[in-house]
C-alpha cells in the first residue's frame, strides 16, 4: 500500500515540478519515485496484506506484476529523456500522467472487489486519453486522443452495465461472494448474471485489445506520441492481463461453458486478425500494433490455461514481450527521426550499414517477438504453449503454433529491410544512453532466453 | 577437501579466458593493430593454463578424486534435466593441461606465424574460440555439454581450414572436413539419445554408476558404444572416416598443429576413454575398435611413405598415431591411449610448428623434395624436430618410447600378431619420418630461389619448449621395468575404469623392447643410406611404374572410391531432387500458401479504415453475437 501512496505523491511532486521549468529534474525525480516504489512493493512480498474492507488484496501475484510494470516504466522513463528533449511545454505532466496511469495499474493487479477493478480501469485510462494527444499540434495525434477516448468510454459503459447486472443477481461487489454466488447454479446461470459476466468479460478485453474489440488499438498506437505507444503496448497490456487474470481466478473460473467458449473464440480470433493484418503492413507502429494484438491472443492462450503455473508463465511472456517492444520503439524513434518523420518500414534500410551494432541488438529484439531461440521470446512461448497442452487445449495451441510461424514473417520484413543498401541513408543519432539501455534489454533479452528461471507466484 | 570445494568452483575461469579472448580479439578486430591480437589471445590462453595447473594441484592435494562444478541448471524438460556443469577428475585436469598448455605455446607461435597476415585478427579470435570450446569439451560433466564443446571444435576447424578462402581448393578442404565429420556427430548424437533412453539421464556419473550394474554384451550398450565410436572415427580421423584429415592441412600450419595434431582429433580418444566403464561392457566394440586402430595405424603409415608434402606426411602420420591410440583403447588400456595422445601432443605439435617454421624459411614451399640442407640455416629448428623425430618414432629415452613401448606390449598380451602388425607399422612410421627429416636437413639445398633463415625467436621459444617435453615427457610414466611406478597411469586409472589387469613378465619384455630397437636401427640405418648416402630424391608425381607405389602415392584411391560411390550418386539424386521435385512441386506450392494468405491479410486490412461509426459497429455487432452466442447455444 505504501508503494501506491508514494507513487501517486510522485506523481504529484513531478506534476509541481513543471512549475521550476527544468525538464533535466523531471526524470531523475520521477524514476527516484518508481525505484522507491519498487523497494516498498517488495517489502511486501509474502504478507498478502489486505485493505478497505479487503477491497484491495496486495498478495504476490500483484506485486510480482507491480514491480515488472514499474522496470518498464523506468525503462520508458529513461528513454523519455532523450524523447522529451526537443519538447517545450509539458514535460511535466507526460511523466505525471504516465504515474497516474502506473496508480491505476496497480489497483487492477489487487483488486477482490468489482468496484475496485473499475475504478482502476479508470485511473488508468484517464491520462492515457490525454498522453495519446499528447502532440496538441497533431492532427493525429488529437485523432488518437479521440477515438481512445470515444471508443473507450463505449467500453467502460458496458463493463459498467455488467457489474449492475452482476450486482443486480448476487448483491455483492465482492469477487470471492461472487464465485460462491455463481457455484450454487452448477454451470446453467440466470441469463442476466450471463450478460453481466459477459459484458465484464468484454469491458476487460477492449483494454487488452482482443479481437474483435481491437479496432481502436492500430489506430491509436499510430496516432499517439511514439513513446506512449510503448508504454500503452506494454504497460497497459500487463495491467489488463493481470486484472483479467485475477478476474477469472479469484471470482469467475470455472467459467460457464458458454462464456468459456467465447474467450477462446476471441483467442483465436486474436491471433488471426493481428497476423493477417501485420502481413502486408507498411507502417512500423500499426505492424507492432498487430503484432501486440497477435501477442494478446498467446497471453489469452497462458491465461486461460489456469494452473498452478500459469501466473508466473502470464507474467514472464508480458515481461519478455515488453522488454523487447520498448526498445524497438526507440529504434523507430531515431529511425524515424533521421529520415524526417516517415514512418514506413523502409526508413530502416541502410541501419546495418550505419550502426550495425543497432542492426544486431534489433535482430536479437525482433527474433524475441517472433519467438526463436535463444531469445527469451522462443521460452516464454514455449511456456505458454506447455502449459496449454499439458491442460488439453491442443487443438488451439496447434493453431497458436501456425500462428506464431506466420509471424516470423513480417518481423523478418522489417530485419530485411534493416540490413539491406538504402541509397540515400540519413545520419542516425543516438545518445549514449539510449544506445545502452537498448544494448541492455537486448543482452537482457538473451539471458533470460538462456538462463531458465521461474517466479513462484 | 575442504580447500578444494572452494577453489574447484574456480574451474569455469578456464573456458572462460579465451571465451574472453575471443569476445576481445572478436569484436575491435578492426581496431587491433600489429600483434596486438596475438598478445592479447596469447594471454588469455596462458592465463586459463596456469588456471588449470592450479586445479591440478588443488585436485591433487585434496586427496579426492574428482569434483563436480554445477554452474546453473539448463536444461529441465519432463524427464530431461541437464545441468550446466563441469567434471573435475584427473582425465579432464589432463586434457586441460594439454589443450591450454600446447595451445598457449602454439599461440605465441602464431604471433610470429601469421605476422603480416591481413586477417590475423580474425585468427586468434577463431584460435581462442576453438581453445574455448575443447575446453567445454573435455570439462563438461555430462554428453550433452561434450557435444557443445564437439561441435564447437569442429566449426572451428571448419573456419580455420578455410582460413584462407580466397583459395577454392582450401575451402573445397574446410567443407569436406565439415561434411565428414557431420557424419560421425550423427553416430554420436544418436549415441548420446540412445544413452538418454536407456539411463534417463546423460551425465557422466549418473550413467557410469547405473552401468556398473549392468552385464557384459547387453545389446542396448553395444549398440550405444558403436554409435559413440562412430563419432569417435570421425572426429579422431580413422578408416574410414580419415580422408578429410590430410586435406584439412589447407589451414595456417599452427592450426594445424593445435587443431589437427594435439587436440581437436583427440577428441574421439577422450571420449571413449571417458565411457570407458561403458566399453568394458561392449566386447564387440572393443573388438571392432582393434581392428579399426590397427588398420589405420597401418594403412595411413603406408601412404605417408610417399608423401611429399611435408604436412601431407605430418597429417598421415597423425591418422597413423591416431590409429595407435584407438589399439590402445581396443585392447582396454585407455590410460595407455591417453599417455600416448599427451606424448603425441607434444611431439606432433612440435613436428607441426617446426614444419611451420621450415615453410615460414622456404617462403611457402612445402615440397619436401624442393628442400635439403637446411640443418646448418636452422639449427634451432632441425635440433627440435630431430627430438619429435626419435620421439615419434620410439627411441629411448624419448617420449614416444614409453608411450608406444607400453601400446605395443599390451597387444602382445592380447595376441603377439597384433604387436607383430603394430610393430611393423611403427617401423614403418620410424622410415618415413627419418625420411623427411633426411630429406629436409640433410645434402645440399634444391631450391635456389629461397634463402633459408632460422625463424625469430617467437616462433622458437615453443619449439624449444615442446622439444623438452617431446624428450622428458615420457618420464611421466616409467614403466615397472625400468624402475618407475606408471605413475601417469595410476594417476588417470583413477578416473578410467581400465578393461584389463595382466601385466608381461618383464623377462618378456626386454625382449621385445631389444628386438624392436634393433629393428627401428636398422630402418633408420636404412633410410639413411638411401636418403643421405646416395642422396635419392623421390620421383615427381606419376612418374613411377610399379602399381604399388603408383597406389601408394595415389593414397589407395580412398578419395576417388568415395566420390564415385557416394559423391556422385548423391549429387544426381540431389539434382533430381532440386530440378524436379523442389522447383516443380514443393516450391509453387508453398509459394501459393504464402499468397493466399498475403491475399486474406489485404482482406483483413481492408476493415480497417480509421472509419470510428465502423469499429463502433464492428464492435456492437461482436458484442451481440457474443449476446446470442451465450443465450442460445
Amino acid at each position: 500500500m505504501s508503494a501506491l501512496i508514494l507513487l501517486t505523491v510522485f506523481g504529484i511532486i513531478v506534476l509541481y515540478l513543471g512549475f521550476a521549468n527544468n525538464k533535466a529534474l523531471l526524470a531523475p525525480v520521477a524514476i527516484t519515485g518508481l525505484v522507491i516504489s519498487m523497494i516498498l512493493s517488495l517489502k511486501d512480498w509474502g504478507l498478502g496484506s489486505k485493505y478497505f474492507h479487503d477491497m484491495m488484496i496486495i498478495d504476490n501475484f500483484s506485486i510480482a506484476f507491480n514491480v515488472s510494470m514499474l522496470i518498464i516504466t523506468i525503462l520508458i522513463f529513461l528513454f523519455g529523456i532523450n524523447y522529451y528533449r526537443r519538447m517545450e511545454h509539458h514535460v511535466a505532466e507526460q511523466y505525471a500522467l504516465m504515474i497516474f496511469a502506473l496508480t491505476g495499474a496497480f489497483l487492477m493487479t489487487s483488486f477482490s472487489n468489482l468496484i475496485m477493478l473499475f475504478l482502476g480501469i479508470e485511473i488508468l485510462s484517464i491520462p492515457l486519453y490525454i498522453l495519446a494527444g499528447g502532440k496538441k499540434t497533431s492532427y493525429r495525434s488529437n485523432e488518437a486522443s479521440f477515438k481512445y477516448f470515444l471508443l473507450g468510454s463505449f467500453a467502460t459503459a458496458f463493463f459498467l452495465f455488467g457489474i449492475a447486472l452482476v450486482y443486480g443477481a448476487s448483491a455483492t461487489f465482492y469477487l470471492p461472494e461472487i464465485k460462491t454466488y455463481i457455484a450454487q447454479f452448477n454451470g446453467h446461470l440466470p441469463p442476466m448474471v450471463m450478460l453481466g459476466l459477459l459484458f465484464i468479460l468484454i469491458g476487460v478485453a477492449f483494454k487488452v485489445a482482443v479481437a474483435p474489440f481491437h479496432f481502436w488499438s492500430p489506430d491509436v498506437y499510430e496516432g499517439s506520441p511514439t513513446l506512449v505507444t510503448a508504454f500503452m503496448a506494454t504497460v497497459v497490456k500487463t495491467a489488463g492481463f493481470a486484472a483479467f487474470y485475477r478476474l477469472l481466478g479469484m471470482g469467475l473460473l470455472p467459467l460457464p461453458a458458454p462464456l468459456e467458449k467465447t474467450l477462446w473464440v476471441m483467442t483465436g480470433l486474436s491471433l488471426l486478425v493481428g497476423n493477417l493484418a501485420a502481413l502486408n503492413q507498411s507502417n512500423f507502429k500499426r505492424l507492432l500494433a498487430y503484432s501486440a494484438i497477435v501477442h494478446t491472443g498467446f497471453m489469452m492462450l497462458a491465461m486461460l490455461s489456469q494452473h498452478d503455473s500459469s501466473a508466473s508463465v502470464l507474467l514472464y511472456y508480458t515481461f519478455v514481450y515488453s522488454l523487447a517492444t520498448v526498445p524497438l520503439f526507440i529504434i523507430f524513434i531515431h529511425m524515424k527521426r533521421a529520415s524526417k518523420g516517415l514512418e514506413e518500414l523502409s526508413i530502416f534500410r541502410g541501419l546495418y550499414k550505419q550502426k550495425p551494432w543497432m542492426a544486431v541488438f534489433m535482430t536479437i529484439l525482433l527474433m524475441s517477438l517472433a519467438g526463436i531461440p535463444p531469445t527469451a521470446g522462443f521460452l516464454a512461448k514455449y511456456r505458454v504453449f506447455i502449459l496449454s497442452i499439458s491442460r488439453g487445449y491442443l487443438a488451439i495451441s496447434i493453431f497458436a503454433i501456425v500462428m506464431a510461424i506466420i509471424g516470423i514473417y513480417y518481423y523478418f520484413y522489417v530485419l530485411r529491410e534493416a540490413f539491406s543498401e538504402s541509397d540515400n541513408p540519413n545520419p542516425i543519432e543516438i545518445s549514449k544512453l539510449n544506445a545502452v539501455l537498448i544494448v541492455v534489454c537486448g543482452v537482457a533479452v538473451l539471458l533470460l532466453g538462456i538462463f531458465v528461471f521461474q517466479i513462484p507466484i | 577437501m575442504v580447500a578444494l570445494n572452494s577453489y574447484i568452483t574456480l574451474s569455469w575461469l578456464v573456458p572462460a579466458f579465451p571465451l574472453l579472448g575471443f569476445l576481445i580479439t572478436g569484436m575491435a578486430k578492426n581496431r587491433l593493430k600489429n600483434n596486438q591480437a596475438g598478445i592479447i589471445a596469447s594471454i588469455l590462453v596462458s592465463l586459463s593454463f596456469l588456471m588449470s595447473a592450479f586445479l591440478f594441484f588443488a585436485l591433487r592435494s585434496s586427496g579426492q578424486e574428482s569434483a563436480t562444478v554445477t554452474l546453473f541448471n539448463w536444461i529441465a524438460a519432463g524427464d530431461l534435466k541437464i545441468p550446466f556443469a563441469f567434471l573435475i577428475d584427473n582425465l579432464s585436469v589432463t586434457m586441460m593441461l594439454i589443450v591450454t598448455g600446447v595451445g598457449a605455446l602454439i599461440h605465441i607461435y602464431s604471433i610470429g606465424y601469421m605476422h603480416g597476415d591481413d586477417r590475423v585478427n580474425s585468427f586468434f579470435a577463431q584460435m581462442n574460440l576453438f581453445t574455448f570450446s575443447m575446453l567445454l569439451l573435455v570439462m563438461g560433466a555430462n554428453y550433452l555439454i561434450l557435444f557443445i564443446g564437439w561441435e564447437g571444435v569442429g566449426f572451428c576447424s571448419y573456419l580455420l581450414i578455410g582460413f584462407w578462402f580466397k583459395n577454392p581448393a582450401f575451402n573445397y578442404a574446410a567443407r569436406k572436413a565439415f561434411v565428414m565429420n557431420r557424419i560421425g556427430d550423427l553416430g554420436f548424437i544418436l549415441g548420446i539419445i540412445l544413452l538418454f533412453f536407456t539411463f534417463k539421464s546423460v551425465g557422466f556419473t549418473e550413467v557410469f554408476s547405473q552401468a556398473t550394474s549392468m552385464h557384459s554384451g547387453t545389446p542396448l550398450v553395444t549398440l550405444i558404444t558403436i554409435l559413440l565410436l562412430v563419432g569417435a572415427v570421425g572426429k579422431s580421423a580413422q578408416i574410414p572416416l580419415y580422408t578429410w584429415l590430410p586435406d584439412a592441412m589447407a589451414g595456417p600450419t599452427p592450426v594445424s598443429a593445435l587443431i589437427h595434431a594435439a587436440t581437436m582429433v583427440t577428441a574421439g580418444i577422450y571420449m571413449i576413454a571417458r565411457s570407458s566403464i561403458l566399453y568394458n561392457l561392449a566386447p564387440l566394440t572393443m573388438n571392432i575398435m582393434i581392428i579399426l586402430g590397427l588398420a589405420t595405424a597401418i594403412f595411413a603409415a603406408v601412404i605417408g611413405l610417399r608423401q611429399n608434402d611435408i604436412k601431407k606426411v605430418l597429417a598421415y602420420s597423425t591418422v597413423s598415431q591416431l590409429g595407435y591410440m584407438f589399439l590402445a583403447l581396443g585392447l582396454g588400456a585407455y590410460s595407455s591411449a591417453v599417455f600416448h595422445l599427451t606424448t603425441h601432443a607434444f611431439f606432433k605439435a612440435l613436428l607441426f610448428l617446426g614444419a611451420g617454421s621450415i615453410i615460414h624459411a622456404m617462403g611457402g614451399e612445402q615440397d619436401i623434395r624442393k628442400m635439403g640442407g637446411l640443418r646448418k640455416k636452422m639449427p634451432v629448428t632441425y635440433f627440435t624436430f630431430l627430438a619429435a623425430t626419435l620421439a615419434i618414432s620410439g627411441i629411448p629415452p624419448f617420449s614416444g618410447f614409453f608411450s608406444k613401448d607400453l601400446i605395443l606390449s599390451k597387444a602382445f598380451e592380447n595376441n603377439p600378431l597384433l604387436y607383430i602388425l603394430a610393430l611393423g607399422g611403427a617401423l614403418i612410421t620410424c622410415f618415413y619420418m627419418f625420411r623427411l627429416l633426411y630429406l629436409v636437413f640433410f645434402g645440399s639445398q634444391r631450391l635456389s630461389t629461397v634463402h633459408p633463415h632460422e625463424s625469430p625467436r617467437v616462433m622458437t621459444f615453443p619449439l624449444i619448449i615442446l622439444s623438452i617435453l617431446s624428450v622428458f615427457g615420457g618420464f611421466l610414466n616409467i614403466p615397472s621395468l625400468f624402475g618407475g611406478d606408471s605413475r601417469f597411469g595410476e594417476f588417470l586409472n583413477k578416473s578410467i575404469i581400465s578393461g584389463i589387469t595382466e601385466e608381461l613378465g618383464s623377462a618378456t619384455e626386454i625382449g621385445l623392447i631389444v628386438s624392436s630397437l634393433i629393428l627401428l636401427g636398422l630402418v633408420i640405418l636404412y633410410a639413411y643410406r638411401i636418403y643421405v648416402k646416395k642422396a635419392d630424391i623421390p620421383v615427381a608425381d606419376g612418374v613411377s611404374t610399379n602399381i604399388f607405389s603408383k597406389a601408394i602415392e595415389n593414397k589407395f584411391y580412398v578419395d576417388e572410391i568415395y566420390s564415385a560411390v557416394i559423391e556422385k550418386p548423391f549429387g544426381s539424386l540431389s539434382d533430381f531432387f532440386f530440378n524436379k521435385v523442389e522447383n516443380k512441386v514443393l516450391d509453387p506450392a508453398v509459394d501459393e500458401v504464402g499468397i493466399l494468405t498475403s491475399k486474406l491479410g489485404n482482406l483483413v486490412r481492408k476493415l480497417q479504415q480509421g472509419n470510428m461509426s465502423f469499429y463502433l459497429f464492428a464492435m456492437v455487432a461482436g458484442i451481440l453475437l457474443f449476446i446470442i452466442f451465450i443465450l442460445i447455444v
